[in-house]
């Protein structure tokens, strides 16, 4: 008999799955242009020139988390409730507004570069076609209508909350997702100095991933280590709550690094710096906890690629968000490594870790079911697995990449006083080259990934999915 | 400690914990660091020029901070351009901002036929302004008048004694000098 979903509604997921894996594809399509450009500067002049494949890049990134964050939440809503969601009918009207808009803004976008910015006129208080600040790109008309969205999200959430069963795990969901919408709103003052624009853009983008997408992705680490290791959730739910409050007393004052030298007081350079240094506890606390318990907890586990990729999620989240993050948000380090290679570095890392991961180890858990397989050792896991090494990889290899090319502009810029073209195109042009074809390794293990996601393969032996594990399940302790 | 005990107890902390954390941002931390922005900007209660206020747009629509970056936010594929305001002049800056490929034919910065002279005007205005942040404005009048990026005295200590130095640091061959 076919693995069967709990609720109906638990449907909605695949939409938004399949939706986030496609504009991931985009986004590492663009990624590549990008990284091609550092190596052929003048790629895509005339046509998509670096700042609109940028662009279209971090955003699309935006677009496929948030939705996968969806997905997820569509998913796991009835089982944690214990009844059908609210309103599907208002979840698929989301689904549409936010895919339509997501595609449309792409579309914009490349419009925009192909036309040299000549149509990118005022409208509502920024540019129709962008908004022309990093990551909050998406123009007004756009910030509303994902504004709104976010909103009946919430409400479809909270309404089936109230409704059913009340678990920790949907509070946190919910307190998530508030952030989410009241975070976003910073991004739309209006301003004319430049200190107040990056101060205000990084109310957003900081409290967006510490104040908001921490909190959803603790709930649902939580989440996936009940359903994976079936492990007991009072002591999950205690973990998520000690986790996800450290997050926020490390975070909410740990902006302060995103305020060095940009014309603010200089308290922030002792705010940010040891609030900094404090922010990868909880991160480490993380990976405690999800090892501690996939060790504990190993007789269970029938999902291998589900339980690879959650526990990679915390460990790469520390290793990338963490320490990639401290080594250079301490002032005096980064008095020498602010806007640099470094940023990058962090940047690839942290998102990958921290977010990325989490969303694919969801598709993992949600897609035998979603898929109906016959049951839950009867698909092919290798495939996963396959995934998991080629994109940690090639991921880990771009980081290091990176890292060099920051430490070389460092020090031949910084300490040395060279010209930043001389330095970017005659000693950093070989990372340039490396960091693409780590992109293209990255590609080929998303491969892997996109077929499980449009079909997950059968087992290739009988009852033994695969490469799947000696595994017995057994009834969960939830 | 009992399971109930210790998921209050983290629930409490996480929920005071957010708000102290908040209410410190809303209600002394940011007002404060509103203020010196307008000091450190040399923004009076006249506000910002208009023609700076219109540079930022122009900035803004040409997305520009998706290859710059400007006091070291944005994108690392192109130039900081958070001091050249002291490094070039305003007429070589309105040239180059529309017709890059013109004067740097190889390079990777694209031409802007559809910027008009009033846009590139006021970017470069902009610029002007934001070369200046952190600086003392007379410091900042008589380096764009020598034309020189390396002046020890464009990194005067800051109000914090640990760090010394405003962003960019100081290159180490000044040091020696």
């Amino acid at each position: 008999m076919a693995l069967a979903l709990k609720y109906e509604s638990q449907r909605l997921a695949y939409p938004f799955f399949a939706f986030s894996g496609l504009v991931f594809g985009l986004q590492i399509l663009f990624g590549l242009l990008a990284a091609a450009q550092f190596v052929w500067p003048q790629l895509g002049l005339g046509t998509i020139p670096f700042n609109i494949s940028k662009e279209v890049h971090a955003n699309t990134l935006v677009v496929w988390l948030l939705m996968g964050f969806m997905g997820m939440t569509y998913y796991m809503t009835p089982l944690e409730t214990e009844r059908e969601l609210w309103s599907t009918k208002l979840a698929w009207v989301q689904f549409g507004s936010l895919a339509a808009s997501a595609v449309l803004l792409v579309v914009l976008y490349v419009f925009d570069g192909l036309t040299g910015h000549a149509y990118n006129v005022q409208f509502l208080g920024t540019g129709i076609l962008s908004e022309g600040r990093e990551y909050i790109e998406a123009p007004r008309w756009a910030d509303i209508v994902i504004v709104l969205n976010v909103l009946m999200y919430i409400g479809n959430v909270a309404m089936t909350y109230l409704k059913g069963k009340k678990t920790d795990v949907m509070l946190m969901m919910i307190v998530g997702q508030l952030c989410l919408a009241v975070a976003y709103l910073p991004g739309m003052i209006a301003t004319n100095l430049m200190s107040e624009d990056l101060w205000w853009r990084w109310w957003v983008i900081h409290y967006w991933v510490e104040g908001s997408w921490e909190l959803i992705a603790s709930a649902i680490l939580c989440f996936l280590l009940m359903v994976t290791l079936k492990a007991p959730r009072r002591a999950m739910e205690r973990w998520m709550w000690l986790e996800v409050a450290l997050v926020m007393l490390t975070g909410l004052p740990g902006i302060g690094h995103h305020f060095f030298w940009i014309g603010t007081p200089s308290m922030w350079l002792w705010i940010g710096s040891i609030f900094s240094a404090l922010e990868p506890v909880p991160l480490l606390l993380m990976v405690w906890d999800a090892f501690r318990h996939s060790q504990e907890y190993q007789r269970h586990i029938t999902n291998r690629p589900a339980i690879y990729w959650t526990v990679g999620h915390a460990l790469f989240n520390f290793v990338g968000a963490g320490l990639w993050g401290v080594i250079h948000t301490l002032a005096p380090v980064n008095a020498w490594t602010h806007g640099t290679q470094m940023t990058v570095a962090h940047g690839h890392l942290a998102f990958f870790g921290a977010f990325a991961m989490l969303i694919i180890a969801c598709w993992y858990v949600a897609l035998p079911s979603l898929q109906g397989v016959e049951h839950e050792l009867a698909w092919d896991q290798g495939r996963g697995m396959r995934a998991f090494w080629w994109m940690n990889i090639s991921m880990c290899t771009m980081t290091l990449v990176l890292t060099g090319a920051a430490l070389v502009q460092v020090y031949l810029e910084r300490v040395v006083g060279m010209d930043f073209m001389t330095v970017k195109m005659q000693y950093n042009w070989f990372f340039w080259v490396m960091r693409l074809a780590t992109g293209f390794t990255f590609l080929w293990g998303c491969v892997y990934l996109w077929r499980d996601l449009w079909k997950l393969a059968p087992a290739r032996s009988e009852g033994l999915g695969g490469s799947a594990p000696h595994a017995i399940p057994a009834s969960p302790e939830a | 400690m009992d399971h109930d005990k210790a998921a209050r107890l983290g629930r409490s902390l996480f929920f005071a914990g957010s708000a102290v954390c908040l209410a410190a941002m809303f209600f002394y931390l940011t007002p404060a660091s509103l203020a010196y922005m307008n000091l450190a900007n040399h923004v009076g209660p006249e506000g910002v020029p208009a023609e700076v206020a219109r540079g930022k747009q122009v900035w803004q629509k040409f997305v520009c901070i998706d290859c710059h970056t400007l006091l070291g936010d944005g994108t690392q594929y192109a130039p900081e351009l958070g001091r050249i305001g002291i490094k070039r002049d305003d007429e070589y800056l309105k040239m180059y901002v529309k017709g890059a490929q013109t004067l740097n034919p190889t390079g990777g910065m694209p031409s802007f036929p559809a910027m008009s002279d009033q846009e590139a005007a006021d970017l470069v205005a902009f610029l002007n302004h934001t070369s200046q942040v952190n600086l003392p404005k007379d410091l900042w009048a008589e380096m764009k008048a020598k034309r020189d990026p390396y002046d020890k005295r464009a990194y005067a200590p800051e109000t914090n004694p640990f760090y010394r130095s405003y962003w960019p640091p100081r290159p180490m061959s000044a040091d020696k000098q």
